[in-house]
C-alpha cells in the first residue's frame, strides 16, 4: 500500500463493510439490563435535563450526554419515541470512528498494518457485538485510542497543529474519565508503556530523545488540564451538581472493593484466564465454537517483530513497542481483577488487534517470494473471513444465544415479545397505555421491562403484592417467597378470574413458561374478560 | 310525594354505595396480608376499583367507571445481573434445528412401560411412583411425581434381563430447567450389588458422590432427553438419580422409557 490513494480507498471499503455490520438491524437483540437502565436514565436527561452521577453504579456521564444529539437528530424528543436504534447508534458510531481513527497512526504502525488492523476491527465478533450494545465500553476504547493517536500526532516533528492535537488528547482523557471508572487501568497501562518505550528508545539511541520526552512531560500538563475541565463539566452535570466532581474521585474506593468480584446484584468473579478463554476457545457443551485466537497469534507475531525491530517496515518501532507494553499490562491487570464481565476485555483486545495488524503486515513483508507472500495473504484473508462469519453469527442469528461468549446474563427474545403482547392487550383495554400492570419479582429486579413498558403510565414494579385491586395484567417470577405467593394467589381467587398467558407455540409444541433470562422463568396472568376481548380482536388465521 | 320518592331513591343509592364500598374494602384487605404491603417504598393509593367493566349496584343502576388513581414508583435501577451460574449445561438446539435422530437396534421396545417403580422416597410429595412408567408424558400439573429434595432416585424393575440401548427421561418440562447430577445405573439385582453399570453421569463435580461424570447436563423440554447406553449394557434394574434442579431443590419425573431387547 505504497500509494496513499489506494490506502484511503481500501480503508473506505473497510469502513463501508464495518458500518453495514454495525448498523444493520440494531434492534434485533433484546435489550440487556444494563442497556435498559442506561436507556431509562438517558430518558430523564432527554426529557427533564436531569443527570446525577452515581458513584456506586452505572458509570460516567459521557454516554448519556453523547446520546442526546443522536436522539435529537433522530427526532426522539422523549423517551417513548426513543428506540433501541437511537441508543445503539451511539456505540455503533464510535465503533466505526475507531476504525476511521486508525488513519491517524498510519505512519506509526505502517499503512499495511493500519489496514489489517482496520479489517480485523471491522469484523471481529467482540468489536462488532459491543459496537451494537448501549454501554460505555466502545466509547472508552475509542477515547483511549484517540488519546494515544493524538499524542502520537502531537509528537511528530512535522506536526503543524501540535497544540491542537494536545487539546484533542486532553479532550479524550477527560472523556475517558467521564465514560467509565476503568479508565484508570488504561491510564496506568499507557504510563507504564510510555515509560517502557522511552527507556527502550533511549537505550538504542533511536527514535525518541530525552528532549522529546521532556517536551512530552511539559505537554502532559496541557493534556491533563483540558481533561480535567471536560471531566468537571460532565461530572458536575454541566455545573448543576458540583458534588459529582468529588464523587468522580471517591467512586474509586467503591470500585476497588468491587474488583474483588462482588457486584451490586451478585458475584461476577471468574478465574484469571476467563478473558483469554473467551478470546481463544469458547464452546458451551457441543454448541458452536467461537475463537478469535488468530488475533492473539498475529499480535504475538507483531510483538516479536517490534522487539526484534524486523518486519515492521516504516513503522515507528518505539510506538509499536509502546503498544506491546500497553497491551500486555492491560491484559494482565484485567485478568488479575476478579470482577469480570465480557465487555471489559475490549480495552486490551483492541491493543491486540493493533498489534495483530503489525503482525499481519510483518508476515507479508517477511515472505519475500511471491508464492509464499500469496500463501500468507490467502491465510490472512481466510482468517478475516472466519472472523467475519463468527461476527455475523454473534450479532444476528445467535445475538442472544447463551452459547455466544459475548452474551452475558442476557434477556431472551421472550421479553420483547411479551412486551409487544402486553401492548396489544392494552390496546383493547379501555385505559390503553394507562392500563394498570403489575410486575412482581422477588429481587425487585424486573429489568429490562421498564424499558419495554416505558410508554405505560401505571406499572407497579414491586417485590411484593401492592395493596388494592390486582392489575388486569400481572407478570411475576415464580420464585416469589411463599408469603408473597400466597398473597397473590388469594387475591387472584378473590378477583375476577385470571387466565394464563403463555408464549405462542407451534403445532405439536408443548406450552412453556416465558423466560426473562435463561433459567429465569416468568408467569403472566391476564384478566379473563380482557384476554377474551384481546383474542376476539385478533385477526383469524385460517388453518 | 315526588320528594319522598326522590329521598328514598337517594337513600337506597347511598346504602347500596356503602355496601359496595364495604365489600371492596374486605376484598382488598387480605387477612393474611400485612397492612404495610409496600415496605419497599412503593406507595399505591386506591380511591376506587375498576376491573375494566361497568359495575352494577344491587338496584341495577350503573356505576360510572373511574380511573384507578395509583401513585406508582419508578422501577429501581439495578446493576448488571449475574447469569445463572449453572456449569456443565449443554446449549439447546438452535432455532429451526431438527432433533437428532435416535437410532436403536431393530426389535427394541420400551421395556419400562407399566413396570413397577421403587424409590428411596417411598412417599412422594406429589403424585405416585407409577407415573414414572405410565406412558403419560404430559407436562401439565398432575402428571408428574415429586420425590422430594436432595439425593433421590427412582428404580425400575424391567422384569427380566435385557440388552439395554438407551434411556429416555422426562423429568419436568413445564418450564425451562435443568436437573442436577443426573446419573443412570443398570444392575442385575434390586440392591445394585451385582453387575452395576453406570450408563450416564452428568455430575461434573462429584457432588452426588458417585464420581465425576463426563456427560453434560441439559435443559428439559417436551422432547425429553435420550441417553445412549454404552455397548453391551445388560441388566434388569434401572436406577435414575438426581439432586434437585435449577428452579428448586425438588426431584421430579414425568416419564422414563428404557429401550432394549429382552435376553431369552
Amino acid at each position: 500500500m505504497k500509494h496513499p490513494v489506494i490506502s484511503v480507498g481500501v480503508l473506505i471499503l473497510i469502513l463501508a463493510g464495518a458500518s453495514a455490520f454495525r448498523l444493520a438491524h440494531l434492534d434485533n437483540r433484546p435489550m440487556h439490563t444494563d442497556e435498559a437502565v442506561h436507556g431509562i436514565k438517558f430518558g430523564d436527561l432527554l426529557e427533564n435535563g436531569k443527570y446525577t452521577y452515581d458513584p456506586h453504579e452505572y458509570h460516567g456521564p459521557a454516554l448519556n450526554y453523547l446520546t442526546v444529539p443522536v436522539a435529537r437528530l433522530g427526532d426522539a424528543q422523549n423517551l417513548t419515541r426513543t428506540s433501541e436504534v437511537h441508543l445503539r447508534l451511539v456505540p455503533a458510531i464510535f465503533g466505526i470512528m475507531l476504525i476511521a481513527g486508525l488513519w491517524l497512526v498510519r505512519d506509526a504502525i505502517g499503512r499495511a498494518a493500519m489496514l489489517c488492523a482496520a479489517a480485523i476491527t471491522a469484523v471481529s465478533p467482540a468489536m462488532v457485538f459491543y459496537s451494537r450494545y448501549y454501554i460505555q465500553e466502545m466509547l472508552l476504547v475509542f477515547f483511549t485510542f484517540l488519546a494515544i493517536a493524538a499524542l502520537w500526532r502531537s509528537a511528530q516533528r512535522e506536526s503543524k497543529a501540535r497544540i491542537a492535537w494536545l487539546v484533542i488528547a486532553g479532550l479524550c482523557v477527560g472523556l475517558m474519565h467521564a465514560t467509565k471508572e476503568t479508565c484508570i487501568i488504561a491510564f496506568f497501562s499507557m504510563s507504564i508503556a510510555g515509560l517502557g518505550a522511552a527507556i527502550l528508545s533511549l537505550r538504542s539511541g533511536n527514535g525518541w530523545t530525552r528532549r522529546k520526552m521532556t517536551s512530552l512531560a511539559v505537554s502532559g500538563s496541557l493534556v491533563l488540564g483540558v481533561g480535567a475541565v471536560i471531566s468537571v463539566v460532565l461530572f458536575s452535570s454541566l455545573f448543576s451538581n458540583l458534588g459529582g466532581i468529588a464523587d468522580s474521585i471517591t467512586t474509586y474506593f467503591h470500585y476497588f472493593d468491587q474488583a474483588g468480584g462482588q457486584g451490586s446484584t451478585g458475584d461476577h468473579s471468574y478465574p484469571w484466564y476467563h478473558y483469554l478463554r473467551i478470546i481463544l476457545w469458547w464452546q458451551v457443551g457441543d454448541g458452536s465454537l467461537w475463537t478469535e485466537a488468530v488475533v492473539v497469534v498475529l499480535a504475538i507475531v507483531g510483538m516479536i517483530a517490534a522487539l526484534c525491530g524486523k518486519g515492521c517496515g516504516k513503522a515507528s518501532i518505539p510506538f509499536v513497542r509502546f503498544l506491546c507494553i500497553y497491551t500486555v499490562v492491560m491484559t494482565v491487570v484485567y485478568s488479575v481483577i476478579s470482577y469480570k464481565t465480557p465487555w471489559c476485555l475490549l480495552g486490551f483486545f483492541h491493543g491486540m488487534i493493533l498489534l495483530a495488524g503489525v503482525g499481519a503486515a510483518a508476515g507479508l513483508r517477511i515472505a519475500k517470494k511471491a508464492p509464499l507472500k500469496a500463501l500468507v495473504a490467502v491465510v490472512l484473508v481466510g482468517a478475516a473471513g472466519h472472523l467475519a462469519w463468527q461476527g455475523w453469527r454473534a450479532n444476528f442469528p445467535q445475538c442472544a444465544d447463551p452459547g455466544n461468549p459475548y452474551v452475558y446474563a442476557h434477556p431472551t427474545h421472550d421479553v420483547p415479545e411479551l412486551a409487544r403482547l402486553v401492548g396489544e392487550i392494552a390496546n383493547v383495554h379501555d385505559d390503553k397505555r394507562d392500563m394498570y400492570v403489575q410486575i412482581i419479582c422477588a429481587d425487585n429486579h424486573p429489568w429490562p421491562f421498564p424499558w419495554y413498558l416505558r410508554d405505560f403510565t401505571r406499572v407497579d414494579w414491586n417485590g411484593r403484592v401492592s395493596p388494592g385491586p390486582l392489575a388486569p395484567v400481572i407478570i411475576y417470577r415464580p420464585d416469589l417467597s411463599a408469603k408473597v405467593n400466597d398473597t397473590l394467589t388469594i387475591k387472584m381467587l378473590q378477583s375476577s378470574p385470571y387466565d394464563w398467558l403463555r408464549p405462542e407455540t407451534k403445532d405439536g409444541e408443548k406450552s412453556r413458561d416465558w423466560e426473562l433470562r435463561p433459567y429465569a422463568p416468568l408467569h403472566v396472568r391476564v384478566d379473563r374478560n380482557l384476554l377474551k376481548k384481546y383474542n376476539a380482536s385478533r385477526p383469524r388465521v385460517d388453518k | 310525594m315526588k320528594n319522598k320518592k326522590l329521598l328514598s331513591m337517594i337513600a337506597i343509592t347511598l346504602v347500596a354505595g356503602m355496601m359496595i364500598a364495604g365489600c371492596g374494602d374486605k376484598g382488598d384487605q387480605n387477612p393474611n396480608e400485612p397492612k404495610d404491603q409496600d415496605g419497599g417504598g412503593n406507595k399505591v393509593q386506591t380511591n376506587t376499583t375498576t376491573g375494566g367493566d361497568t359495575t352494577k349496584t344491587p338496584t341495577g343502576s350503573k356505576l360510572k367507571k373511574v380511573v384507578l388513581d395509583l401513585v406508582l414508583p419508578k422501577a429501581m435501577f439495578k446493576g448488571t445481573p449475574v447469569p445463572m451460574n449453572e456449569p456443565n449445561i449443554a446449549p439447546g438446539r438452535a432455532k429451526g434445528q431438527e432433533r437428532a435422530v435416535i437410532k436403536v437396534p431393530e426389535g427394541s421396545v420400551n421395556l419400562a412401560l407399566k413396570k413397577p417403580v421403587t424409590s428411596n422416597e417411598p412417599l412422594p410429595v406429589v403424585g405416585d411412583l407409577e407415573m414414572v412408567t405410565d406412558g403419560d408424558k404430559s407436562g401439565e400439573d398432575g402428571h408428574n411425581v415429586d420425590i422430594g429434595f436432595g439425593k433421590k432416585w427412582v428404580q425400575i424393575d424391567l422384569g427380566l434381563n435385557a440388552n439395554i440401548y438407551g434411556v429416555s427421561v422426562w423429568h419436568y418440562h413445564g418450564q425451562a430447567r435443568a436437573y442436577r447430577d443426573v446419573i443412570i445405573e443398570v444392575a442385575d439385582d434390586e440392591d445394585f450389588t451385582q453387575n452395576v453399570q453406570m450408563v450416564y453421569n452428568s455430575d461434573h463435580d462429584n457432588s452426588y458422590g458417585k464420581g465425576i461424570g463426563e456427560e453434560m447436563g441439559y435443559v428439559e423440554t417436551n422432547e425429553g432427553h435420550y441417553m445412549y447406553c454404552p455397548k453391551g449394557t445388560k441388566g434388569r434394574y434401572v436406577r435414575l438419580h438426581s439432586q434437585g434442579n435449577t428452579s428448586n431443590d425438588q426431584n421430579h419425573y414425568i416419564e422414563v422409557e428404557v429401550y432394549g431387547i429382552p435376553i431369552k
